[in-house]
């Protein structure tokens, strides 16, 4: 019989900020591609659409990633975090780094963006220390585990692959192949940190909210070894311009997320409970990691020559596909799910036992999980039409449902203040109401 | 130090105020949800509950921990809680009872 490990609750007002953070950046990035969406299609200055993909990217996604990792990475490594004064210095960072950063994109001032890049680097790789230390605290050779570590080497390599390319775009560095590291840094970044880590997360918590259990562990680690190994083998193909290499390693890692999506099939349709809107957004989100991984297969293909047709714009159809197709419903689907529960965790916690406390379902209204649901589908769709036939009125509604979506998830942050002011406390004997979820 | 309690506490009547200690994720009672192992009871009133929990790092353990600690303390004749939490068996939807299983509308 094992003992449970030393004792821990979450930290839940680093993640506020953090996701409070990454909705301001969203509603931004929305309001964008709203106003100019040919600032997406390429018709603009590459320095806007550099802006408004570092803006979706580390504004939205990261802000989010971190504020997600800071509650989830002490959870799948049973331990508390190591730091918090590391934790608030990352997020001091990054709130003042990117901005800049942002604004020296749009003017195309590389030397500015080499200088807030360098901040913005410094605080992901205090937050990546921070993690790093928290998860190898208690060491659990898991897929889950070692996956997230694995994802955050990947993204400190892309951070400091953006430094470097930045440095060199200001001039220095003459010598590098600017192209090769770019690519690099986009590979590393969406793939190696975003895709690995919904994958390794994945593997945690949709378990966890199946009431299930990964059904086969090798097949959890066939799926994070050829990611990763598919990875290593793409630095160098990547930097040495080797097309067939590149091809191979692209291979390797669809194969690996075609393992993770048979895993994640295979939960699902074997669940003991029903999706909620939150779930099903989720899902929604991973299943299009098919059309996603597929279309970065066929660009590799293409590219060293073994397939003759190719979309128009290969990286561009990856990543709208990745970005908006895969990680958005992700990463709002999640945060029905985790927003909710921290504030439960928060407020009601202390009572358990004590009272009769609120579900963490109860914290939430269906009908607003509903609607967020319909408006991230109609946006994925909207937006994935808008560039593949490059039109600006369908990018526009795409932003405007995915804005729709943010604010569904907005009404429910605002919904959880009159929790957090005025906590629903009953005698402990009142009556159970019967289990419910937000698919009601 | 505790003293010896006027009458030992019974391990039915542990469990069954247990069921007042609801999974706020799952929405049923610990009981219910099969997350409740052996109990002991020790002659001088100290109870030891074996908790099983649905999923390891469950970030819920410390706060149904505490709860069960609180409720079983309430029970006559308990002079002192300990909860431990254990992965070995590990947690199974079987382990649900027929009571949570028609509560959660399982599949």
């Amino acid at each position: 019989m094992s003992a449970s490990p030393a004792s821990f609750r979450p930290q839940a007002l680093i993640s506020f900020v953090f996701f409070g953070f990454g909705l301001a950046s969203f509603a931004v990035a929305l309001g964008w591609l709203a106003a100019r969406p040919e600032a997406f299609l390429g018709a603009a200055r590459a320095g806007e659409m550099v802006a408004l993909v570092h803006l979706t990217l580390l504004g939205w996604m990261g802000s989010f990633v971190f504020g997600a990792a800071y509650q989830l990475i002490p959870v799948i490594s049973e331990g508390p975090l190591f730091s918090r004064v590391l934790a608030w210095s990352h997020m001091a960072l990054h709130a003042a780094a990117l901005p800049v950063l942002l604004a020296s994109m749009v003017l195309e001032r590389f030397a500015g963006a080499a200088h807030a890049g360098s901040l913005l680097a410094a605080g992901a790789v205090i937050g990546v220390i921070n993690l790093v230390v928290t998860a190898s605290r208690r060491s659990r050779w898991t897929p889950d585990n070692v996956g997230l570590q694995l994802a955050l080497f990947w993204l400190a390599a892309t951070v400091g692959m953006g430094v470097l390319l930045a440095l060199a775009r200001s001039g220095r560095f003459a010598w590098l192949d600017a192209a090769a590291v770019l690519r690099l840094h986009m590979t590393c970044g969406v793939v190696g940190f975003f895709a690995g880590t919904l994958v390794s997360v994945s593997f945690k918590l949709v378990p966890m909210f199946l009431l299930s259990a990964v059904k086969t562990q090798a097949r959890a680690w066939l799926s994070i070894v050829l990611l990763n190994g598919g990875l290593a083998l793409a630095v160098p193909a990547l930097l040495g311009n080797l097309g067939g290499l590149v091809a191979v390693a692209a291979l390797a890692i669809v194969v690996g997320l075609a393992v993770f999506l048979a895993e994640m099939g295979v939960l699902v349709s074997r669940r003991m409970r029903g999706l909620d809107w939150p779930l099903r957004g989720f899902f929604s989100g991973v299943a299009m990691l098919a059309p996603a991984a597929l279309a970065g297969l066929v660009g590799a293909l293409h590219s060293a020559g073994w397939l003759a047709w190719a979309p128009a714009r290969p990286g561009l159809t990856v990543f709208v596909l990745g970005v908006f197709g895969v990680l958005t419903p992700c990463i709002l689907g999640m945060a029905g799910r985790i927003v909710p529960f921290l504030a439960w965790q928060w407020r009601y916690a202390p009572h358990v036992g004590r009272a009769r406390v609120p579900l963490v379902a109860d914290l939430v209204r269906a009908p607003v999980m509903r609607v967020q649901f319909f408006c991230v589908v109609t946006g994925l769709l909207a937006v994935a039409g808008g560039v593949a036939f490059e039109a600006s009125l369908a990018l526009r509604v795409g932003a405007l449902a995915f804005g729709g979506a943010a604010a569904c998830l907005a009404v429910t942050g605002a919904g959880l203040v009159p929790h957090l002011l005025h906590p629903r406390l009953q005698p402990l004997g009142t009556p159970v109401a019967r289990p419910r979820s937000a698919s009601a | 130090m505790n003293s010896a309690p006027a009458t030992v506490p019974a391990i039915d009547e542990i469990r069954s105020a247990l069921h007042h200690l609801i999974d706020p994720e799952v929405g049923i009672n610990v009981v219910d949800l099969g997350m409740i192992g052996a109990i002991d009871v020790a002659a001088d009133g100290r109870v030891s509950i074996e908790m099983i929990p649905t999923t390891a790092g469950c970030p819920m353990h410390d706060t149904l921990s505490d709860g069960a600690k609180f409720i079983a303390g309430g029970v006559r004749g308990v002079t002192a809680v300990d909860v431990r939490f254990t992965y070995e068996p590990p947690w199974t939807p079987e382990r649900i009872t027929p009571e949570g299983r028609e509560a959660l509308g399982m599949m």
